[in-house]
C-alpha cells in the first residue's frame, strides 16, 4: 500500500478511520510514511488533562492524554510532533466538581472553605504545569488553547445540601443571594512567586478561548485575564463570562475585566467578550455593568489595547452609548476623545446589546419595593427596560460616527440592540470609494449631530429611515439602503 | 445536441463505449466534455488500464441515478465507514485492484467511488495492531530502534 497510495489518499483513509471511532495510534507505528500521514490528524486536536483522570465527559474523536504524557512524547525524538498540534483543549482537573446552581446553603456556610481552596490549588497547579511545559515551545507553532475546569468527581461544599431546584434562585432577586450557594469559579490562590513558582510567559499560544459551550469553563475572569497576560504573542482572545450574572456577582467580575483589559498583550488582534443573556428578571433592573463601561473608565478605548486590534466582538454587554468615544452632555466629543484611534480595526460587532442608560436615570419607577417578587416570577409577566428617549440613540450613533472616522481600515461596524424597541445599525464599506449606512428602527430618527459625526447630509440619513419604514419595517436582515458617497472621507 | 454515447481508451489501448450520463459521474470527464464539446474520437484515459476502467464504469453505471455530490453532503457521508451491500460486494477484489480503483477514482474525480474505496481500506485497518497492518498491506517496518522506543512510549496513551 505504501507503494500505491499517495499521502493525500492516506489522509482521507485516516479521516474515515477516525470518524468511525477507529484508533489512529496503531497506524502511527506501521512505518515512517504512515506516521507522516496519520500523525497530523491524530495530534491536531488534543484533549489534555492536567492530571491523569477518568472523566465522564466524552472527548469525541480527539485523543485525551495527560499533560505529563504530552510532555514525554513531544520531547527528544518527538520534538517534531509539536508542529502537528493545532488545538489543545486543556482540562484542568480539580478534586471536586461543583456544578452551578445545584446546592443550597446551611448555617455556617462560607465560600472561603477547604473544598474551594483545594480546587483553586489544583487549578493553579494545572495552569502553572501547562505554562512550564510549553514555555520553551516555539512561537511559530501558533497553538489554539481552550481552557476548562473539570471536577474529578461531583460533590458538595461544607455546610451545603444538594437541591436540584436551587437553579430557580439565579432569577430570584430576594432569596437568590441568601439561599443559593454562589457559583464556583476557579482562581489563583496566591500572587506570582508566593508559592515558589512564577507563571512563565508562553509564546506558542496564538489563540486563547474560554468557551461557554458545550459546558461552562468555570474559570474566574480575573484568572483568565492573568493567563492571557502571560501569552505575549497572543493574537486572539475569546472570553465568555460564563454565568447568569446576578447583581451580587458584579463586584467579582467588573474590576478584573476592567483592569485586565488594560494589560492584555499588544499582539492581540481579535478580542471577543460575551456575557450571558439577562433573562428574565434582570430587564426590570438596571443593566449590570460587567465591563465598567462608563466612558471615563472604559478600557477598550485606551490606546494600548486598541492600537493593534483588527476585530472586536462584544455580545450581550450593557455599555454606555458613547463608550468608544466619550462625549459631553450635549453630545460633543470630549477633548480627551480626540486622540483616540483604532488604526488596524476592520470589524466591530456589538450584538445582542441590552439597553444601558446613564446611571443617574431610573429604569423601573413603576415597581415598588414590595413588588420585587414580580421581578423574578415569570408568571407575573415579562418586563423590559424602557428606552427613555431618543438621546440614548443619538449619543450612540454620534460616538460610533466619530470612532468610525478614526478607523481607517474599517470594513464593518454593527450594533444590534436586544430589546422590544427595534434598533439595528450597520456601516459597511463596499469598495474603496463607497459605503453603506443602514439603520432599522421603528421610531428613531437621527438628528443633525449624528449627520455631522458621520460627515453625511442629514437629509440623506432621514431619507434612508423613511424609505425603509415604508418598504419593509419588519425585515430582520435589512437590505442595502444607500451607497453613500459622502462617506468616502470616513473610510 | 450532445452525443449519448462516448468512447474512452484505456492506457493499454482498449476502447470502451459507454453512455454519456454514466461517464459524467466523473467530474474530470464532465468538465473535459464541457470544454471540448462533442467528439466522435476515443478519449484517452492515460492513467487507467482496461480492467480497472471496466470496474470503474461498472460502479458508475450502478450509481448513475445518484444525486450529484456536494461538499456538505460529502462531509456527512464521511462520518461513518458504513458501506452499502452492493458496494461491499463490488469492493471484494484483490488488494492491488482495490488500490488501483481508488487511484482511478481520485484521478477521474469520482467522489462517491473514492469514498467507498477509502472506507474499505479504513475497515481493513480498524482493530488491527501495527504488525497486523504491515502484514495486511505488505509494508516494511523502516523505523530505527530509537524511533521504535519513542513509538512504544506513545502507545502508553492507550493505557491512560
Amino acid at each position: 500500500m505504501a507503494v500505491f497510495l499517495p499521502l493525500e489518499l492516506l489522509l482521507i483513509i485516516a479521516d474515515d478511520l477516525q470518524a468511525d471511532g477507529g484508533s489512529l495510534i496503531p497506524c502511527m507505528a506501521v512505518c515512517r510514511r504512515w506516521r507522516t500521514a496519520f500523525g497530523p490528524l491524530l495530534y491536531q486536536n488534543l484533549v489534555v488533562t492536567s492530571a491523569a483522570a477518568k472523566l465522564p465527559e466524552e472527548s469525541g474523536n480527539n485523543l485525551r492524554i495527560s499533560l505529563s504524557t504530552l510532555q514525554r512524547i513531544t520531547t527528544g525524538l518527538g520534538l517534531a510532533q509539536r508542529s502537528w498540534i493545532r488545538t489543545v483543549h486543556y482540562q484542568i482537573i480539580v478534586p471536586v466538581g461543583l456544578p452551578d446552581w445545584h446546592s443550597r446553603k446551611r448555617q455556617g456556610y462560607s465560600p472561603e472553605n477547604p473544598t474551594r481552596h483545594e480546587n483553586d490549588r489544583a487549578f493553579q497547579s494545572g495552569i502553572f504545569d501547562l505554562f512550564e511545559t510549553s514555555a520553551d515551545w516555539n512561537a511559530g507553532l501558533r497553538l489554539h488553547v481552550n481552557l476548562t475546569v473539570c471536577g474529578r468527581t461531583e460533590g458538595l461544599e461544607p455546610n451545603t445540601w444538594q437541591d436540584e431546584e436551587v437553579g430557580l434562585f439565579k432569577y430570584d432577586f430576594l432569596n437568590g443571594r441568601t439561599e443559593a450557594v454562589p457559583v464556583y469559579r476557579a482562581s489563583f490562590l496566591e500572587e506570582d512567586g508566593t508559592l515558589g513558582r512564577l507563571l512563565p510567559d508562553v509564546r506558542c499560544i496564538d489563540r486563547l478561548t474560554l468557551p461557554e459551550r458545550p459546558k461552562y469553563h468555570q474559570i474566574w475572569v480575573g484568572a483568565a485575564m492573568r493567563i492571557a497576560q502571560h501569552c505575549p504573542t497572543l493574537s486572539a482572545l475569546s472570553l465568555g463570562l460564563d454565568e447568569c450574572i446576578r447583581p451580587d456577582h458584579l463586584e467579582s467580575i467588573q474590576a478584573p475585566i476592567s483592569d485586565g483589559l488594560k494589560l492584555l498583550p499588544r499582539s492581540l488582534k481579535e478580542f471577543s467578550l460575551s456575557n450571558d443573556d439577562e433573562k428574565p428578571w434582570k430587564d426590570a433592573l438596571p443593566a449590570l455593568d460587567v465591563v465598567g463601561s462608563r466612558p471615563d473608565t472604559m478600557p477598550l478605548n485606551r490606546r494600548q489595547s486598541s492600537l493593534s486590534l483588527t476585530k472586536m466582538t462584544l455580545s450581550s454587554l450593557p455599555i454606555d452609548p458613547d463608550f468608544l468615544f466619550p462625549l459631553d452632555a450635549q453630545g460633543h466629543p470630549l477633548p480627551a476623545s480626540e486622540g483616540l484611534s483604532w488604526p488596524q480595526l476592520e470589524i466591530l460587532e456589538l450584538s445582542l446589546m441590552p439597553p444601558r442608560i446613564p446611571s443617574e436615570q431610573e429604569y423601573y419607577d413603576e415597581y415598588e419595593f414590595d413588588e420585587t417578587y414580580m421581578l423574578c416570577d415569570p408568571c407575573e409577566g415579562h418586563m423590559e427596560r424602557d428606552i427613555l428617549d431618543a438621546e440614548h440613540f443619538h449619543r450612540l450613533l454620534i460616538a460610533l460616527g466619530h470612532a468610525a472616522r478614526r478607523m481607517p481600515r474599517l470594513q464593518k461596524l454593527q450594533y444590534a440592540l436586544n430589546n422590544q424597541c427595534e434598533f439595528w445599525f450597520q456601516f459597511k464599506t463596499k469598495a474603496p470609494e463607497r459605503a453603506e449606512w443602514t439603520l432599522t428602527s421603528t421610531s428613531y430618527q437621527p438628528d443633525h449631530r449624528v449627520a455631522e459625526a458621520w460627515s453625511c447630509p442629514l437629509s440623506m440619513l432621514l431619507h434612508v429611515e423613511v424609505c425603509f419604514q415604508q418598504e419593509s419595517p419588519c425585515l430582520s436582515t435589512p437590505p442595502s439602503l444607500l451607497a453613500c458617497d459622502q462617506q468616502t472621507e470616513i473610510v | 445536441m450532445s452525443a449519448t454515447m462516448l468512447t474512452f481508451q484505456s492506457n493499454d489501448g482498449v476502447d470502451i463505449t459507454i453512455a454519456r450520463d454514466v461517464a459524467e459521474r466523473s467530474v474530470l470527464i464532465k468538465n473535459m466534455l464541457e470544454d471540448l464539446g462533442d467528439t466522435d474520437e476515443a478519449i484517452p484515459i492515460p492513467n487507467v488500464n482496461e480492467a480497472v476502467l471496466r470496474k470503474v464504469i461498472e460502479w458508475c453505471e450502478h450509481h448513475k441515478g445518484d444525486p450529484p455530490s456536494t461538499g456538505d453532503d460529502d462531509d456527512s457521508r464521511r462520518k461513518t465507514t458504513d458501506i452499502d451491500e452492493w458496494d461491499q460486494k463490488f469492493m471484494q477484489v484483490d488488494q492491488e485492484m482495490l488500490f488501483e480503483i481508488i487511484l482511478a477514482a481520485n484521478y477521474l474525480d469520482i467522489k462517491g467511488l473514492l469514498d467507498v474505496g477509502c472506507k474499505t481500506v479504513a475497515n481493513m485497518i480498524k482493530g488491527k495492531s501495527p504488525e497486523e497492518i504491515r502484514k495486511t498491506f505488505n509494508i516494511q517496518n523502516d523505523f530505527t530502534p530509537e524511533e521504535e522506543d519513542q513509538i512504544r512510549r506513545e502507545n502508553e496513551w492507550a493505557e491512560e
